[in-house]
């Protein structure tokens, strides 16, 4: 047996700590660059070489004209995307949650083939998707103006519904619940049929609190995906009023590009809600992905 | 006679259970469907019937509606004059298609085998160097990027890319090397590599052939950044499911870190770190935000951040030709179905799934 000298084994953990510690600052750098700047004013961001901290500390005035920018709308969007994101987020999780169910507490012939069926869905790529859905989604029969055939009006085109439609059934939450809901033990179910529950109470009154973790986990992946979602969204509406948050900064850039500082700004109010989010279901967040990879 | 009654009754209530299970089988399964519907159904309108109705799509010429069928015109079209195509002035040039692919297997190739990588050192490290609440903190700070809005994110490297008064240039400065156009450079590396070392990329050479440019590896940077905490993330999960008493019975046996690394953690991570790569691959064969936000839509400089998903949202968005788009998109699927067969082919036998 070899023993690794305690002096020997102390010092090599505190390389790695250091290295660790260094990549993790190159990490943050792009987060502190970019609040340091909304900070600054228009003359210190052309500064050559840039200062590590504001000379002139413009800590409210900036983020107040970023937000009254390009005719005041990101209060606008901001709306649209906690809309967006949060009922569709909601909704995403009604829709997943019971199909997560059938296939794992359910026993019938297909079941695995069901499964199989959900999990290749991640083997499609979205951008192979793209050009149908919007297809799909501006000829969607009887809704928007169109008859039974799709014809004649735009469907679900330039609505909420038209952006969060397409991915209301997710297969990696699918697959989150599902992992959680094959933990639970079958004594649960017994002693539920006892009480006289049916499958829809013992689903949202039993399995959903103990799975709690991997269903924040689905919440918040699904949450932050839709939080920050462009490409779609960008495609599929055309009014304004409409848009959510990352078009409207994609706005910003093409309008007021070359002010750096409120750019930032603009990125800062964009970021934060996601990490505070983040932080707040944090706990939950490490549980769900833990037990999601047990299987 | 009696037995013969018994046996009979036996008969009876054994074919009534037969029956009843049966009949409980055909009952699990309505209520099942009726639990899967409204996914079920979502799911094959949104992801599988797109593949089928994108072939259809691509057979057409198509401007927002049906105008005229082409057959396979399209795809003749993709392979022919988008690959590569004769200019009586410069000779055989590379064309759109052909520089998106490029653009994107250079993007594929600098990106994923550092960042997984990367992720795997670090994540071995915390993992078995830290306690608890040193990985939380760790694997906080490195997921950050990931759940960060890719245009925000995008917007501050350009930002720290930028060629007048951007940082990086700035630290390019003080350690006393030229500063470098960056966002704007669409020169590829190798031909700037060469002209650095006093030779010249050879003429009868495409230029596009010449790696990344400048503009396309600060994409890249940002890329191993935004993904490491989720791969760092996946591979500390996997890592927790190896049982503690293997590094022990190894160590006893007198193995070193470098032992346990490459006989213990890399095998049994193996379907993690598989998983992961084939993730990787689809995830670079698709992105699109990135580029989108770095040039504008535009895809510049000189077509080198023109990815192939950004190629096709320019041939339905900008110059509406569905149909072609459509086309496209199926290109990018056979390529990424293939991508996963060989993966699957090459790597399955090294891959140990039990456990």
């Amino acid at each position: 047996m070899i023993k690794v000298p305690k002096l020997k084994q102390n010092s090599s953990k505190t390389v790695i700590f250091l290295i660790l510690l260094v990549l993790a600052l190159i990490c943050l750098f792009p987060f502190y660059w970019m609040i340091v700047t909304s900070f600054k004013t228009q003359q210190e961001i052309n500064l050559m070489p840039p200062t590590f901290i504001p000379n002139d500390w413009q800590i409210v005035e900036n983020y107040v004209a970023a937000w009254m920018k390009p005719d005041s709308t990101f209060g606008r969007y901001f709306i649209n995307t906690i809309i967006i994101a949060g009922f569709g987020t909601i909704i995403q999780l009604l829709i997943c949650i019971p199909i997560a169910y059938a296939i794992s507490q359910f026993r019938f012939r297909g079941r695995n083939l069901l499964f199989l069926l959900v999990l290749s869905t991640m083997m499609i790529p979205y951008d192979v998707t793209l050009v149908p859905n919007f297809i799909t989604i501006r000829s969607f029969p009887l809704v928007g103006g169109n008859d039974l055939f799709g014809q004649g009006g735009q469907g679900f085109y330039d609505s909420y519904t038209g952006m969060v439609l397409p991915f209301l059934a997710d297969a990696f939450s699918i697959f989150l619940i599902r992992q959680a809901f094959l933990t639970v033990s079958r004594d649960y179910w017994d002693a539920a049929q006892v009480d006289g529950m049916g499958h829809f109470g013992y689903l949202w009154k039993v399995l959903v609190p103990l799975a709690w973790p991997s269903i924040i986990t689905a919440a918040l992946l699904g949450f932050i995906g839709k939080w920050n979602g462009v490409l779609w969204p960008l495609l599929i509406t055309s009014s304004e009023h409409l848009r959510p948050l990352q078009v409207g900064l994609l706005n910003f850039v093409s309008e007021e590009g070359h002010y750096y500082h409120l750019l930032m700004a603009a990125a800062t109010f964009t970021v934060l809600p996601i990490i505070i989010l983040y932080f707040i279901t944090q706990r939950w967040f490490n549980e769900g992905v833990g037990s999601g990879l047990k299987g | 006679m009696r037995d013969v009654i018994v046996e009979e009754r036996s008969k009876r209530l054994s074919s009534g259970k037969k029956k009843k299970v049966k009949t409980l089988r055909s009952r699990e399964w309505k209520i099942a469907m009726c639990y899967a519907m409204p996914a079920l159904l979502l799911l094959l309108l949104f992801r599988f019937w797109p593949l089928l109705f994108g072939v259809y799509i691509s057979f057409w010429k198509w401007s927002f509606v049906k105008e005229e069928f082409l057959g396979l015109d399209n795809y003749v079209r993709m392979f022919t004059s988008d690959l590569v195509y004769f200019d009586p002035l410069f000779g055989w040039q590379i064309g759109m298609l052909a520089q998106s692919l490029l653009v994107t297997i250079y993007y594929a190739v600098g990106t994923i085998p550092i960042a997984l990588v990367l992720s795997f050192l670090i994540a071995y490290y915390l993992f078995n160097y830290f306690k608890k609440t040193a990985q939380g903190m760790f694997r906080t700070i490195f997921f950050l990027p990931y759940i960060t809005s890719q245009v925000a994110a995008i917007l501050v490297f350009k930002w720290i890319f930028h060629p007048n008064v951007g940082i990086a240039n700035a630290a390019l400065v003080k350690i006393g090397m030229e500063p470098q156009a960056w966002v704007t450079d669409p020169e590829p590396i190798v031909s700037k590599f060469l002209t650095g070392i006093g030779l010249s990329w050879p003429d009868n050479l495409p230029i596009e052939l010449g790696g990344p440019s400048l503009a396309l590896c600060i994409i890249m940077i940002f890329a191993v950044w935004s993904s490491i905490g989720f791969n760092v993330l996946i591979m500390l999960a996997g890592m927790s499911n190896i049982p503690k008493e293997l590094y022990e019975a190894a160590k006893m046996d007198g193995a070193n870190v470098f032992h346990l690394m490459r006989y213990i953690t890399l095998p049994l991570l193996s379907p993690t770190l598989f998983l992961l790569l084939i993730v990787s691959v689809v995830g670079s064969f698709e992105s699109f935000n990135a580029f989108y936000v770095f040039s504008g839509g535009e895809g510049g400089p000189l077509g080198t951040t023109m990815s192939l998903p950004l190629y096709i949202f320019r041939n339905f968005y900008v110059y509406k030709q569905v149909g072609y788009a459509s086309a496209l998109s199926i290109l990018l699927f056979v390529i990424l179905f293939l991508l996963t067969w060989i993966q699957r082919k090459v790597l399955e036998k090294r891959v140990h799934y039990e456990r």
